[in-house]
C-alpha cells in the first residue's frame, strides 16, 4: 500500500494547527480521508455589500433634491410622478422597505437608552435627512422620496373626499402612534412602527398573515382615500410636519394670479389646500380660561398616562416572562405549559428575584414613560384646538406647508399654470 | 373630431371591461391564496399524525415490509404536498399580482381616455363649507372632542393598567436576619463540616428491632448517599426517583413529611447519565443539602444547584452545564457569608472550577477554574492566623484559595488516586488522605504561597486499606475509618494509637461526639469506638449506611439505605 | 396698509427663522449623539451557534413564507458519523436513508459514502426549512457541525427581526456585514 506521507505529514499539520484547540471538545474528531476526499465548505452567501449602503443615502439625497425640483421648479405633476416611481421600486421593491425614517426613529430612540443597541449609521443618516430637508424644501421627502407614500399615492384610484374636520382629527393619531412608539423603542419591547407597517409586506410580496392583511387593508383603503397611512398615522410624518410649517421654500399655487377658481382645492387628495377666508375679528376672550383648560388637560394626560403605561408594560417581554415565571412558581407547575421562552430561563438557572427586580425597573420605566406619552398626547391635542382655534385671512388659495406632500396635482389643474405651461414657460420662476 | 371621440369611447369601454375582469380574476386569486395559505401547514413543518401513528406501528411490527412501504408512501406523499402547497402560494401570488397591477393599469388608462379639463364642481362647495357649524367654529369643535375621546381612552387603558402586576418584586425579596446555626446540623458533616461534637447527650445503645432508644423511624422513597440536614424542626434530605430529582422536608420531632418538592429542571434529565448507586455510581443526589435556617440549597449529580425556602418553593436553580464526572459528583455546597460555595471538580478539559454564588438570587460572585480532573471531596474552610482559607482536595493535590475572591493561596502535591475525601483541619494541621489500594494520610501547614509541596507537609504515613470517607479529629486524636480498619493517631506526629480490625466497609464518615466515636458501615452496622480505641457496642442497622449520621439536640438521625432513624431517649 | 403687511409678514417670516434655526440645531444634536453612539459598520442579523438552542421558533417567526433561517453545514467540524445524530432519528432500524430513518421532515440532508467507515452529509437548501430537528440532534450527541445560520440571499435584514424576538436562547445577533456568518470554531467567519 502506497502512502503518501507527505501529504499526510502536512495535513497532520494543518490539522493541528487550526483544529487543536477546537477538537479538543468534539466527540466525534473530523476523521482524516485515506482517499483523496476533498472536505466541502461550509456555504455562506455574502451579505449585501457596504458600498452599497453609501449608494442608497446617495440615492436618497439626489431623490429628495429632484423631487424638490421638480415640485417647487419644475412644478410638474409628471415628473414627480415619475421620481416616485423611480423610490417605489427602488427603495420599496429593490430594498423591500428596510431600513426607512419611519423605523429609523425607533432604532435612534432605542440607541440613546441602551448604549449596546448596535446601531448602523445608516439609520441616523437615514433619518435625520428628510428631517433637514424638509427644513429648507417642505415635505419633499413625502413626495418623490418616500416609497410608502408613492405606492398609495399610484393607487389612488376615485377619491372620497373626507371632511376635513375629520381629517384634522384623524391627523393626531399620527401623533399618539409615534408616542407609543417611541416608549416601546425606548424600553426595548417591540418596533411597533415596524411590526405593524402595512406596506413592507407588500413590497416583499410576503410575510406573515397579520402583516399581509393590514397591507392588504390600507392597499383598499388607499384606492379610495389619498394616502391614508400618510395623513393619519405616519409617524415620520408626524414629525415633518412641525417642520415643514418652518420650511424655508414651499409649494405656491401661482399667488399673483389666482382666478379663485377653486381646482386646486378640488384636485388635492389631501385636503391640503385652505381656502380663501375673511373672517371676522372675534375678541380675544376667555384666554385665561383656554389656558386654565390646557394645562388641566396636560395634568390629566399625565395622571391617566401613568396608569395606562403599567397597561402597556404587560406586552414587553421581560414582563410577560416574569408574569409566566411567577405563576410556574407560585401556582402547580405540573399544570402550566411553559412557553420556550421561559422554559429557556429556568433551564438557564437564573433567579426569579432578579428578573422581578428587572421587570420592576421595566414597569417604573413604562410608568415613567406613559406620564410622558399622557402629556405629549394633551399637548399635541391642545396644540391643534388651539390652531384650530385660529382663523388667519386669506384671500386667495394656500396650499397648507404642514399637510402638502408636494405631489404637484394641484400645478396640474391650475387654468394659469396650463396656461403658462402651454405657452413654453414651462419652468416658471417663482419670484 | 367625432372619429376620435368615438375611438375613445370604445377603449374606454375596453379598458374598464378589462379593469373589472382583471379585479375579478385579482379578488378569486386573493381569496384562494387566503383560504389555502391558511389550511393546512404552514412555515414550519410539523409532524403528521398519520406518519406518527404508522410509525409507532412500524415499530410494533418491525419486520412488516407492507407497513414498511405503505410508511414510506405516506411519507413522500406528505412531503411531496408540503413543497407543492409552497409552490402553488408563489404561482398564486404572481397570478394575483400580475392581475391586480392589470387592473389598476386597466382603470388609469380607462381614466385617461376619459379625461377632461378639470371644471369647478358646484355640489363640492357643501363639502368644504362646513367651516361654521351653528355659529362655532368646527374645527374647534371636532378637535376639542377628539380631545375628550382620546382623554376617555386613556382613562380606560388607565383603569386596566390599575390592575397591578400579579405580584410586586418588593414582597418577595428576602430578609436579611442573623440567624444562630450553632445548635443546628445544618451540612455535611455539621455547622462546620467536621463531623465534631462537644456538648449534649447521645445515646451509646440501641436496638431497632425492640425500638430501644427509637424515637421514630420512617422509609425512605428516595435512595440517595446525601446526609441528613437539621435545622431546628426541619430536617432535609434529598434523593432521586425515576430522574426526578427531589428535595424533602420532614418534621425532626416525628418524622412526618413537611413537603417534598421536585426540582423544576426543564433540561430532559433522559439526556444525563449518571451513574446509579447500584452500579457503583454516586447516584444523582449524593451531594448533602446546606441551609442557613431560611433557605436550603441542594446540589445534584446532573449539575444543578438548586435554592428552596423552607415552605418548599424554588427559589432559583442554576445549572452548570454538563460534567464528565465518572461516578457522578458528590460535592457538598458550602455555607460562606452570604454565598454558596461549591467545588465542581467534573473531570474533562477546563471543566472542573471552584464557583460562589449568591445565596439569594443564585448569581456567580466568582469563579476559579481548576487544574484538577475528577473528584469527589467537599471543600472546608478553615481560620489560620487571623484569615480565612477554602481548602480543596482533588487530584494529585491540595489547593487553598481564598474564600472571599476565589484567588489561589497555595497548593501541596501529596496526593494519588481517585480523591473522594474532604480535608479536615485540627491542631494547625490539614489533613488529606488519597484513596487507592494504598491511602496516604498527609498533615500539611497552610500559609505560603504557590507549589509549597517541600516545605509544608508536617508528616505523611501510609497504610494498606482503602479510605474513601473523611476522617474526623478534636485537635488530638485523628479517627480514620479504612476498609476493614479503624485507625486512631496522634496528630501531632502521625502516630497510630490503636486499630481497630472489623470485617466491614466505611463509605459514611465517622463522627466524634464527646470522646466517642460512631461509624457507621456499608454492612448495615453503627461501630461506638470509645476515645482510647475500645470498640463499645455494634448496633445493629436494617440496611447499609452511606450517609453521615446528624447529631442535634440529643437526638442522631442515620439515614440508612431504606430508613431514616431518629435515636435518643424520648 | 400696505407697508404694515409686509412689516408683518416680515416678522412672520423672522419668526420662522427662528424657528428653523431652533429646529436645526435640535436635529443637530440629537443626530450628532445618534453618529456619536453608532456601530460603525453596516449591519446583518446572524444566528450565534452557541447560543442557540435549537427551538424551531426559525421556521415559523421569520417574516418571509420560507425562513431566512436555513441550517448549513460545517464540514470542517463533521465527524462523517455512520450513525448520525442529525440524520437519523432515534430509534432508527437500520442505518440506511430510508423515510423511516430520517430526522429531517422534508429529507433535505443528503448522505453520501465517502470511504469506510464515513459519511458525508449535504444539506438540500432548496428544502430545508430551518426547523433546527438536525441541528439539535447533531449539537446533543455529535460535534454540532449541523448549525442554523441566516443566509443572506434571503434575509431581508429587518430593522426589527421577528424571530429575534421571539428567540428564547437570545442567540440572534447583529453583526458586521462584512463577517456575515458566525461558526463555532471561529465564531465569526
Amino acid at each position: 500500500m502506497k502512502v503518501n506521507y507527505k501529504r499526510v505529514l502536512i495535513g497532520a499539520i494543518f490539522l493541528y494547527l487550526v483544529a487543536s484547540p477546537v477538537f479538543g471538545e468534539y466527540k466525534f474528531p473530523p476523521p482524516e480521508f485515506d482517499t483523496n476526499y476533498l472536505v466541502p465548505v461550509m456555504r455562506t452567501v455574502p451579505a449585501r455589500a457596504d458600498w452599497l449602503v453609501y449608494l442608497d443615502i446617495f440615492i436618497l439625497i439626489e431623490v429628495i433634491l429632484l423631487s424638490a425640483w421638480a415640485s417647487l421648479k419644475r412644478r410638474s405633476r409628471n415628473i414627480v410622478m415619475l421620481i416616485s416611481m423611480f423610490s417605489l421600486l427602488y427603495f420599496g421593491f429593490y430594498k423591500e422597505g428596510c431600513i426607512c425614517p419611519i423605523g429609523a426613529v425607533q432604532d435612534i430612540v432605542l440607541s440613546l437608552t441602551n448604549p449596546n443597541y448596535y446601531l448602523p449609521f445608516t439609520a441616523v443618516l437615514i433619518f435625520i435627512i428628510p428631517l433637514v430637508a424638509s427644513l429648507f424644501i417642505g415635505r419633499a421627502y413625502c413626495g418623490g422620496a418616500c416609497p410608502h407614500g408613492a405606492l398609495q399615492d399610484l393607487l389612488l384610484l376615485k377619491e372620497i373626499k373626507i371632511p376635513r374636520w375629520l381629517d384634522r382629527s384623524l391627523s393626531m393619531l399620527a401623533y399618539i402612534y409615534l408616542g407609543l412608539a417611541v416608549l416601546f423603542a425606548l424600553t426595548d419591547s417591540v418596533f411597533l412602527i415596524c411590526k405593524y407597517d402595512p406596506f413592507v409586506p407588500i413590497f416583499r410580496l410576503t410575510g406573515p398573515f397579520y402583516m399581509l392583511l393590514n397591507g392588504g387593508f390600507f392597499v383598499l383603503l388607499s384606492l379610495f382615500i389619498g394616502r391614508p397611512y400618510c395623513r393619519f398615522l405616519c409617524p415620520y410624518g408626524a414629525l415633518l410636519k412641525p417642520l415643514a410649517l418652518v420650511s424655508r421654500e414651499k409649494v405656491t399655487i401661482t399667488p399673483d394670479k389666482c382666478i379663485v377658481c377653486k381646482l386646486c382645492e378640488d384636485s388635492c387628495p389631501f385636503g391640503a389646500i385652505n381656502k380663501p377666508d375673511k373672517p371676522e375679528r372675534r375678541k380675544a376672550k376667555n384666554r385665561l380660561v383656554v389656558l386654565g383648560l390646557f394645562i388641566s388637560g396636560l395634568i390629566a394626560g399625565g395622571v391617566l398616562g401613568n396608569y395606562t403605561g403599567a397597561l402597556l408594560a404587560t406586552y414587553n417581554r421581560d414582563v410577560k416572562l416574569a408574569v409566566e415565571i411567577y405563576a410556574y412558581s407560585e401556582g402547580e407547575p405540573e399544570k402550566i405549559i411553559l412557553s420556550d421562552y421561559a422554559k429557556e430561563y429556568i433551564r438557564t438557572g437564573e433567579s426569579s428575584l432578579l428578573l422581578y427586580e428587572k421587570v420592576a425597573g421595566v414597569k417604573n420605566k413604562f410608568k415613567t414613560g406613559g406620564i410622558y406619552l399622557g402629556v405629549w398626547i394633551m399637548f399635541v391635542m391642545g396644540l391643534q384646538f388651539l390652531y384650530a382655534a385660529r382663523k388667519p385671512k386669506r384671500d386667495i388659495y394656500e396650499p397648507d406647508s404642514a399637510r402638502c406632500m408636494s405631489c404637484a396635482r394641484c400645478f396640474r389643474d391650475c387654468p394659469i399654470e396650463r396656461q403658462e405651461k402651454s405657452t413654453g414657460d414651462g419652468s416658471r420662476k417663482q419670484e | 373630431m367625432m372619429d376620435q371621440e368615438n375611438r375613445n369611447n370604445i377603449l374606454r369601454l375596453f379598458f374598464k371591461q378589462v379593469a373589472v375582469a382583471a379585479a375579478i380574476v385579482a379578488i378569486l386569486a386573493a381569496l384562494t391564496l387566503t383560504v389555502y395559505y391558511l389550511s393546512g401547514q404552514q412555515g414550519n413543518i410539523q409532524d403528521s399524525p398519520v406518519l406518527t401513528a404508522l410509525k409507532a406501528k412500524l415499530e410494533k411490527y418491525p419486520d412488516n415490509e407492507k407497513l414498511l412501504f405503505e410508511f414510506r408512501d405516506q411519507d413522500l406523499k406528505e412531503r411531496t404536498a408540503f413543497f407543492r402547497k409552497s409552490s402553488f402560494l408563489d404561482y398564486g401570488k404572481n397570478i394575483f399580482i400580475v392581475f391586480f397591477l392589470l387592473a389598476l393599469a386597466a382603470f388609469r388608462l380607462k381614466g385617461v381616455f376619459t379625461e377632461r379639463l378639470p371644471e369647478v364642481k358646484k355640489g363640492s362647495e357643501t363639502v368644504y363649507k362646513t367651516g361654521e357649524l351653528a355659529g362655532a367654529n368646527i374645527y374647534m369643535v371636532s378637535s376639542g372632542l377628539t380631545a375628550v375621546i382620546i382623554l376617555g381612552l386613556l382613562g380606560t387603558f388607565a383603569i386596566w393598567g390599575f390592575q397591578k402586576l400579579p405580584f410586586e418584586p418588593a414582597e418577595t425579596e428576602i430578609k436579611e436576619k442573623v440567624i444562630d446555626l450553632s445548635s443546628a446540623w445544618n451540612g455535611f458533616r455539621g455547622p462546620a463540616g467536621t463531623g465534631l461534637v462537644k456538648d449534649g447527650n447521645y445515646v451509646k445503645e440501641w436496638d431497632i428491632k425492640t425500638g430501644k432508644n427509637i424515637i421514630w423511624q420512617i422509609a425512605l422513597p428516595v435512595k440517595s448517599y446525601s446526609s441528613p440536614v437539621v435545622y431546628k424542626d426541619n430536617l432535609f434530605l434529598t434523593g432521586s426517583e425515576a430522574k426526578v430529582l427531589k428535595v424533602s422536608c420532614y418534621d425532626a420531632k416525628n418524622g412526618s413529611l413537611k413537603w417534598s418538592s421536585s426540582v423544576m429542571v426543564p433540561v430532559k434529565l433522559d439526556d444525563v447519565e449518571i451513574m446509579s448507586e447500584d452500579a457503583g455510581g454516586a447516584g444523582y443526589a449524593a451531594p448533602t443539602t446546606v441551609t442557613d435556617g431560611e433557605l436550603v440549597f441542594a446540589f445534584f449529580a446532573t449539575d444543578h444547584l438548586v435554592c428552596f425556602d423552607y415552605a418548599g418553593k424554588q427559589r432559583w436553580v442554576k445549572y452548570f452545564g454538563k460534567s464528565e464526572n465518572t461516578y457522578g459528583l458528590s460535592s457538598s455546597p458550602l455555607l460562606w457569608k452570604k454565598n454558596i460555595i461549591l467545588q465542581l471538580d467534573r473531570g474533562g478539559e477546563g471543566l472542573s472550577k471552584l464557583v460562589s454564588l449568591d445565596r439569594k438570587t443564585g448569581q456567580i460572585t466568582w469563579e476559579t477554574k481548576r487544574p484538577v480532573g475528577a473528584s469527589w471531596g467537599t471543600p472546608a474552610i478553615i481560620e489560620y492566623k487571623g484569615k480565612n482559607e477554602l481548602i480543596t482536595t482533588g487530584e494529585e493535590q491540595v489547593i487553598s484559595y481564598d474564600p472571599d475572591t476565589g484567588k489561589e493561596l497555595w497548593r501541596v502535591k501529596c496526593l494519588t488516586g481517585e480523591i473522594s475525601t474532604s480535608p479536615v483541619y485540627g491542631d494547625g494541621k490539614i489533613i488529606a488522605i488519597d484513596v487507592g489500594s494504598v491511602s496516604t494520610v498527609s498533615a500539611i501547614i497552610p500559609g505560603g504561597a504557590g507549589d509549597v509541596t517541600k516545605t509544608n507537609i508536617v508528616w505523611s504515613m501510609q497504610e494498606e486499606n482503602q479510605a474513601i470517607n473523611t476522617p474526623v479529629t478534636d485537635g488530638k486524636l485523628l479517627v480514620v475509618a479504612m476498609n476493614s480498619l479503624v485507625v486512631g493517631q496522634d496528630i501531632k506526629t502521625g502516630k497510630v494509637l490503636w486499630k481497630i480490625s472489623l470485617e466491614d466497609d466505611f463509605w459514611a464518615s465517622p463522627s466524634l461526639v464527646n470522646g466517642t466515636i460512631y461509624v457507621p458501615s456499608q454492612k448495615g452496622k453503627v461501630y461506638i469506638v470509645s476515645y482510647e480505641g475500645k470498640l463499645l457496642g455494634t448496633m445493629d442497622m436494617d440496611s447499609k449506611c452511606s450517609a453521615s449520621p446528624a447529631f442535634v439536640d440529643g437526638k442522631i438521625f442515620i439515614r440508612s439505605e431504606k430508613n431514616l432513624f431518629c435515636i435518643g431517649t424520648r | 396698509m400696505e407697508e404694515n403687511k409686509t412689516k408683518k409678514v416680515s416678522r412672520m417670516e423672522f419668526l420662522k427663522n427662528l424657528g428653523r434655526g431652533a429646529l436645526l440645531l435640535f436635529l443637530g444634536i440629537t443626530g450628532g449623539a445618534a453618529l456619536a453612539r453608532v456601530k460603525k459598520k453596516p449591519a446583518v442579523w446572524q444566528i450565534d451557534p452557541a447560543k442557540c438552542i435549537q427551538c424551531g421558533r426559525c421556521a415559523t417567526e421569520c417574516v418571509l413564507r420560507v425562513s431566512a433561517v436555513k441550517c448549513v453545514h460545517n464540514f470542517s467540524l463533521c465527524g462523517y458519523c455512520n450513525l448520525c445524530f442529525g440524520f437519523f432519528q432515534a430509534g432508527q432500524r437500520e442505518l440506511t436513508s430510508g423515510g423511516e430513518n430520517q430526522l429531517c421532515p422534508t429529507g433535505a440532508i443528503k448522505r453520501k459514502f465517502v470511504e469506510y467507515p464515513y459519511y458525508e452529509y449535504t444539506i438540500i437548501e432548496k428544502l430545508c426549512v430551518g426547523c433546527g430537528k438536525c441541528v439539535k440532534g447533531c449539537t446533543a450527541f455529535g460535534n454540532g457541525s449541523l448549525q442554523l445560520q441566516v443566509m443572506h440571499d434571503r434575509c431581508k435584514n429587518c430593522n426589527e427581526c421577528l424571530i429575534a424576538k421571539a428567540c428564547a436562547g437570545k442567540a440572534f445577533v447583529r453583526i458586521p456585514a462584512e463577517k456575515a456568518y458566525i461558526t463555532k470554531e471561529g465564531r465569526e467567519s
